[in-house]
């Protein structure tokens, strides 16, 4: 019988991971180096290693696939790289400056030196005001002088010579006809110039973020073009037949198509398939309220789920700009392996923010790092074996470890090495817990109620202290931690999301309304999705509102019932507004005469178009006695203690499911190390994930 | 006794963990703040603030945002403790309020709230939270009161009384308050936020001492406070002992009469120590511009952590080596009721910052300590130009609105690069401006158009960030507004330093009668910045102006200033400010010796030196006797340097190595070549906006290394004639 495959491919900074399940669940794995010249590089790299796993050709396993899930950074690189196309932006006369007003660019920090404006993405040359208006209602003011603008295209590309086009007018979202006439002049003029207007892109108050969003929808295009493109055709001409999906920031699929318009949304889409896996480990293990933890070389990440439901930001601030974007809300600080400690001018220790990143790494790759980073932090206690790092792929040297915590941070703080390095080892549990604590409790959520997932290479090490120090009881480890972002892109749906601005007040607005807006929303997103091959029964569509009490400008996204609304459903819709206001700030802090007050800002329609994914393969239990899977003992230096002791080592390729120890003890696995604390028990469950369970 | 041998014995990692956790939690209070308020006033212009005390009422952690209320809060905390004593404090109290003279505010429109923390029923610290809030009662809408003559027309007064017990918000003060404030429901909202906040700070401060026990809690809270002192101190210590001078002036046109108040700042460097001395500034006013006590420590508490201290969390060690003195009572600095006091933060408190940080960067260019020299920094405009109007909405309802474009003025270039362009004052962090869908949106609004200010940043080797130009009209059916504004930096720019020019000033404009219709009928589009017809400048400070139907507003909000020698700054950023059209061919050419080709779009590199080398001759009547310019740095370099070898006369020009004399009391000006012009003729020539103003005469002074001819420093001054009064 033939088997048919899944593979899900991360290209990130540094690794691109593949995964393939087949049809029975069983999943391969295999890493290759990116290659930011051609990624699609790095993805035939892996694919040739991974075949030697299932004694396949590489055709035979790309004909035998029925889906390919590819998450990118590029669009992430070219903005944090500032190398996108030269855009030109028209936008309505008298607002030329609107990005470089940036709607004051202050920060709160006192440190007036590091107050300099956002990125500039479009040269001041390159901006154009065209003679047009209209006002808060969509009426016009001033009408569109054609003749200008069309003058003012034909300067812009053809003396200007800028690669693509962003149109911007204010007031769009209202009344789109300005932008629609311009966009049709430049088709006309250059039927292949690729240009976003951003009644289309975003049709959302506030013109500095639709316009932020618009301009780089259209400065990622070629990149994100040519990958695409050249993507799709490398796997066509090795056999592959289905089309390409590509994973977007919204933690959803979609198709290249669809991608290749609206880029944009691949922007921080990194990260969101590990969360997307964390989320549906959780439904199998029946953990419904999930923190995930991902620490690699620059960061570590997190992120909540709520009730099997992943969180999203909305107008998300990404590299110090502005957007109307929606992303997975993943909460990131520089404590990632590479991060520098440090001792502040202050006399006391820091973690990061700077990075050591991969070259040349933590002083004890031996790669002439000069600075302590958290890595060596783990080495100097002995908490990593230095010859099974990356299972023995390289040697660490735990000598230089010592040397460069001893000289730049037991010495000036007058402590011994093995002190300060778990001083050290303290501070990035605590560093990361402020983590953690930003989306649980500020968001209203008790860490105590959640399981923390915890993947990336780095997180097993710290994870455990980090559950001690918050207070939670569970953490599972997954297996393959390493590949699990590449993992979840094959547990994903196809998503699309569409909004509009309403600015509707619930006691006084029209149902109505609301229903025809929805409406068009939905069907704007099912046919998307339908383009995408899924038939109206596949797609499940969620509506929303961004709910806000009058004048305030913080919204709070609330589920809205998939039905014809009725006059009936606004006291429904207020409930639930003002129950999740006061989950988050207290019972009685909803407004004084709270009713009246509620305006729904935007309306959002997100569609799902489910697809077909591999299961878990459960195994059998192999009994509880673990000592069949222990390698002897080593001298750690443990943190949580400040005391040297003789610590159990165990390899996970020794481990069965059922097998269970206590802390303190260390498990070794070929990508990640699991540090067991005190107090804590590991058990592998059938899964081959870890469970951790504190007391 | 250096206090770094009180530290004993401490582990540095916990001391951080608990500073860190410290910081966190203040952070979270601003995030409940700005989440749950519905005033512009926190979520656009973020005019609020959250601190947290130890036992002693002193700072172990600060937010940010509004930097003033570092005053504010400290004799807030005070004045709680000193009017109920702790014995009549139990948990679930809180204290509000609003009072310059009795509970330390920056002005009657900041309100803050203060809640003790218990932990096992013992008091283990205070939360301050404050917003400025729609309004409070008084004789103008907003907080403010331009033409108000006491502190009794200004608003309701609050002398820290409790708001709040077991919890519960006291009815009594709650209807007491909305009755006297014209838009209640928000009000009372905002000063619920800042309760919300307080008990956020209260539990987290519970955990954090039930994690480590209240003595450690207490002993890291003071350690934490040490290690600041030491650091400031050891940044003090780098600076030569001595006394640096600066002055201001405070301006106030509200009653009709224009006014400029002498502001004196000296600041004292004895080794690790510091003294700022405000005596001999001007007699308080019978208008609104008087800072209190709050304003004048927040303001230069804010300084001192901006130059000095931003690279630490703060806490009130930070603050022990510096002394201020108020000087005699009855001063613009030092008010004695009833003063008003309403706009104190703003014109006198922000003048203060002003002179504090040009008195500093003349200390600092001089430290040995590298880190320290470089942070010498140009003035920012400092000026929040509020305007508010009252009328009907577009939507036919009564409506009263800030304008939040008052958040765009430009701040002083720093020593790594151009100063930010709309940024604000220097004290209001994380400052936004309302987008105009926002504006346009919500009030009776319509833009002309909205861009930057062309020319208003300082010229200087970098140059100031800019403000803002805008204009819109009354969009209310014919209906028309009534308009309360005040503007502190309409007559004094921001002060060039080591060597930088002055930035441009704000203006407010309006016309009576442009038919925008008929323009747009006649031309097909809006008009622009030189199309409205019959604008007229207003007053700096009026409470009520009326907008017609035919009626045009216009704001132009002033620059940072520039820092060092504008013949200094390399061409090829000179021709980038060209074009992209931030400074206009006759600035390059009056200030920075630049020669533009507008067709081109290109410098004339040749042309420009030359033309270069003509100012400096000018500047010292005969050719420069040393030319250092062909090494001419892409860095920033302070003009002055310090001799340390004995013998040498101490100061000497950083460029060309000339000895000028010595340290003490700026003697060294006395071998500098000195000029000094008419300021507006010398602004108005570079095409910088500035305003006129009867009765006084102002210069701009430059001072000029003899043999270089480079700039060394420039001054503005102020001396009155005759008082003159004006018409509206």
């Amino acid at each position: 019988m033939l088997n048919y495959y899944s593979i899900g491919v991360d290209i990130g900074g540094t690794f691109t991971d593949l995964v393939v399940a087949d049809e029975t669940g069983q999943v391969f794995s295999a890493k290759a180096f990116t290659t930011p010249h051609d990624y699609s590089e790095g993805i035939t790299n892996a694919l040739d290693t991974v075949v030697e796993q299932l004694g396949l050709s590489v055709r035979d396993l790309l004909s035998r696939t029925r889906v390919f899930v590819n998450g990118t950074t590029i669009v992430t690189n070219a903005l944090a790289e500032l190398k996108g196309v030269k855009v030109g932006l028209l936008t309505t006369l008298g607002f030329k400056d609107t990005l470089r007003i940036a709607r004051s660019a202050r920060t709160n920090d006192f440190n007036l030196q590091s107050q300099v404006p956002p990125p500039e993405l479009v040269s001041r040359d390159h901006v154009v005001e065209i003679h047009e208006r209209i006002n808060y209602a969509g009426e016009v003011v001033v009408p569109l002088d054609v003749e200008h603008a069309t003058r003012q295209i034909r300067n812009l590309v053809e003396v200007q010579n800028v690669e693509a086009l962003a149109v911007c007018l204010l007031w769009s979202f209202r009344n789109s006809n300005h932008e629609r006439v311009i966009k049709n002049i430049i088709h006309e003029l250059y039927p292949t110039m690729f240009v976003t207007i951003s009644s289309d892109i975003y049709p959302v108050s506030r013109e500095y973020e639709r316009m932020v969003t618009t301009v780089l929808n259209s400065y990622s295009s070629r990149g994100a073009e040519s990958y695409l493109v050249n993507l799709e055709q490398r796997l066509r001409d090795r056999g592959l037949t289905v089309p390409v999906g590509i994973m977007q920031s919204t933690g959803g699929i979609t198709s290249t198509d669809d991608a290749r318009q609206k880029p944009i949304h691949l922007l921080n889409s990194g990260p969101v398939g590990g969360v997307v896996a964390a989320n549906r480990l959780g439904e199998l293990l029946g953990l419904k309220n999930i923190i995930t933890a991902d620490m690699g070389g620059t960061s570590f990440d997190t992120a909540v789920i709520v009730e099997n439901q992943i969180g999203h930001i909305h107008r998300a601030r990404v590299n110090r700009l502005d957007t109307g974007l929606s992303l997975v809300d993943i909460h990131a600080i520089g404590a990632g392996g590479g991060s520098i400690c440090h001792v502040t001018d202050q006399g006391l220790p820091e973690v990061g923010p700077e990075s050591a990143g991969a070259e040349p790494g933590p002083a004890c790759y031996g790669r002439g790092g000069q600075e302590p980073c958290v890595t060596d932090v783990a080495e100097a206690i002995n908490l990593i074996d230095p010859h099974y790092f990356l299972g023995g792929a390289l040697t660490l040297d735990q000598e230089r470890a010592l040397e460069v915590i001893e000289e730049k941070i037991a010495k000036p703080l007058g402590l011994d090495t093995a002190h300060a390095a778990a001083g050290l080892y303290d501070l990035v549990v605590s560093n990361m817990s402020n983590a953690v604590r930003a989306v649980t409790i500020e968001r209203g959520h008790d860490p105590r109620d959640f399981a923390l997932l915890a993947y990336g290479g780095a997180s097993a090490l710290y994870i455990a202290a980090i559950a001690q120090d918050m207070g939670i009881r569970r953490v599972v480890i997954p297996h393959h931690a390493s590949v699990f972002s590449a993992e979840g892109l094959l547990l994903s749906d196809y998503s699309r999301s569409s909004v509009q601005t309403v600015n509707w007040n619930l006691a006084k607005g029209n149902i109505s309304e609301l229903n025809t807006v929805f409406d068009t929303l939905s069907q704007q997103v099912t046919a998307s999705l339908q383009d995408n091959g899924f038939s109206a029964g596949d797609i499940d569509l969620t509506w929303e509102g961004d709910f806000k009490f009058g004048t305030q400008v913080y919204e709070l996204t609330i589920l809205i019932p998939h039905k014809e609304l009725t006059e009936e459903d606004k006291a429904l819709l207020a409930q639930r507004f003002i129950a999740e206001y006061e989950r988050l700030y207290g019972q009685g802090a909803s407004w004084e005469n709270a009713e009246n007050l509620i305006v729904i800002l935007n309306l959002r329609v997100t569609g799902v178009g489910r697809t077909a994914k591999p299961g878990f393969v459960a195994g059998t239990l192999g009994g509880s006695d673990a000592s069949d899977a222990s390698i002897g003992n080593r001298q750690i230096f443990l943190p949580d203690r400040e005391t040297e002791e003789s610590v159990s080592i165990f390899r996970d390729e020794r481990f069965l499911p059922g097998m269970r120890i206590s802390g303190p003890a260390v498990i070794e696995a070929r990508d990640t190390t699991i540090y067991v604390p005190y107090g804590v028990e590991a058990e592998m469950d059938v899964y081959r994930n870890y469970s951790l369970t504190l007391a | 006794m250096s206090s770094s041998e009180q530290v004993h014995s401490y582990d540095a990692f916990t001391a951080q963990v608990i500073q860190q956790r410290l910081k966190n939690v203040v952070e979270e209070m601003a995030t409940m703040l700005l989440r749950t308020s519905g005033s512009p006033v926190l979520t656009e212009a973020q005019d609020f603030c959250t601190a947290i005390f130890d036992v002693d009422g002193e700072h172990v952690a600060f937010s940010g945002y509004v930097v003033a209320h570092l005053g504010s809060s400290l004799l807030g905390v005070q004045a709680v403790i000193r009017e109920y004593g702790l014995e009549d404090i139990s948990p679930g109290d809180a204290f509000i309020c609003n009072d310059a003279y009795t509970a330390g505010a920056i002005h009657q429109g900041d309100v803050g709230v203060i809640s003790p923390i218990y932990h096992d029923s013992q008091l283990v610290g205070w939360a301050f939270s404050n917003a400025h809030v729609l309004d409070v009662g008084g004789m103008s809408p907003g907080g403010w009161a331009p033409e108000a003559y006491d502190v009794f027309s200004e608003a309701l007064s609050l002398p820290a009384i409790r708001i709040a017990e077991n919890g519960r918000i006291l009815r009594d003060i709650q209807r007491i308050i909305m009755r006297n404030v014209r838009v209640p429901v928000p009000v009372i909202n905002d000063i619920k936020s800042l309760i919300v906040a307080n008990l956020t700070a209260e539990r987290r401060v519970q955990e954090l001492v039930a994690k480590y026990g209240l003595e450690t809690y207490k002993m890291y809270c003071g350690v934490n406070k040490e290690l600041a002192d030491n650091l400031i101190r050891k940044r003090v210590a780098s600076i030569p002992d001595g006394v640096y001078r600066s002055q201001e002036w405070v301006e106030y046109d509200g009653h009709g009469i224009q006014e400029l108040y002498p502001l004196m700042c000296s600041v004292t460097v004895a080794e690790d120590h510091m003294t700022v001395d405000l005596s001999g500034s001007a007699a308080q006013s019978n208008g609104f511009v008087n800072a209190g006590p709050g304003a004048i420590i927040g303001c230069l508490e804010g300084v001192l952590v901006m130059m000095l201290g931003s690279d630490v969390p703060v806490n009130a060690g930070m603050f022990r080596s510096m002394e201020i003195k108020f000087g005699d009572p009855g001063t613009i600095v030092n008010p004695l009721p009833p003063a008003p006091t309403s706009c104190g933060h703003m014109e006198t408190g922000g003048k203060t910052e002003k002179a504090f940080i040009e008195a500093l960067t003349k200390a600092l260019q001089l430290s040995q300590d590298p880190w320290v020299r470089n942070r010498v920094a140009a003035i920012s405009h400092n000026c929040w130009p509020g305007n508010a109007w009252i009328g009907l909405d577009q939507y036919g309802e009564y409506t009263a609105f800030p304008v939040f474009d008052c958040g765009s003025a430009g701040i002083g270039a720093q020593a790594t690069g151009d100063g930010l362009d709309v940024g604000a004052f220097d004290m209001q962090l994380n400052n936004g401006i309302p987008e105009v869908e926002t504006n346009e949106g919500v009030y009776p609004m319509l833009y002309l158009y909205r861009r930057l200010h062309v020319n208003s940043g300082g010229p200087g080797f970098y140059r100031g960030g800019q403000g803002l130009d805008l204009a819109w009209v009354p969009y209310n059916h014919g209906q028309g507004l009534l308009g309360t504004m005040e503007n502190a930096c309409g007559q004094m720019p921001a002060h060039g330093t080591l060597g930088g020019y002055p930035g441009a000033v704000t203006v407010f404009l309006k016309s009576d009668n442009f038919d925008l219709g008929q323009y747009i009928r006649e031309h097909g589009r809006m008009p622009g910045p030189d199309d409205v017809t019959g604008l007229i400048q207003l007053r700096n400070h009026l409470a009520s102006t009326t907008l017609g139907p035919y009626g045009v507003f216009r704001q132009i909000t002033g620059g940072g200033s520039g820092l060092g020698d504008p013949l200094l700054r390399p061409l090829a950023w000179v021709e980038r400010d060209l074009r992209d059209g931030y400074i206009s061919p006759m600035l390059a050419k009056e200030a920075y010796g630049v020669v533009y080709n507008d067709e081109t779009k290109r410098v004339d590199a040749q042309a420009s030196e030359a033309l270069r080398t003509l100012l400096r001759t000018e500047r010292l009547g005969h050719k420069p006797l040393k030319d250092f310019t062909k090494e001419s740095p892409t860095f920033f370099r302070a003009p002055l340097g310090v001799f340390d070898t004995p013998g040498r006369r101490e100061i000497y020009c950083a460029f060309c190595g000339t000895d000028l004399g010595m340290r003490e009391d700026e003697q060294w000006k006395k071998q500098t070549v000195v000029r000094s012009h008419e300021l507006m003729g010398t602004m108005r020539r570079m095409g910088i906006e500035c305003q006129g103003l009867e009765g006084y005469r102002r210069d701009l002074v430059e001072y000029i290394c003899p043999d270089c001819g480079t700039m060394l420093q420039t001054e503005v001054s102020a001396s009155l004639i005759e008082l003159a009064p004006m018409g509206t």
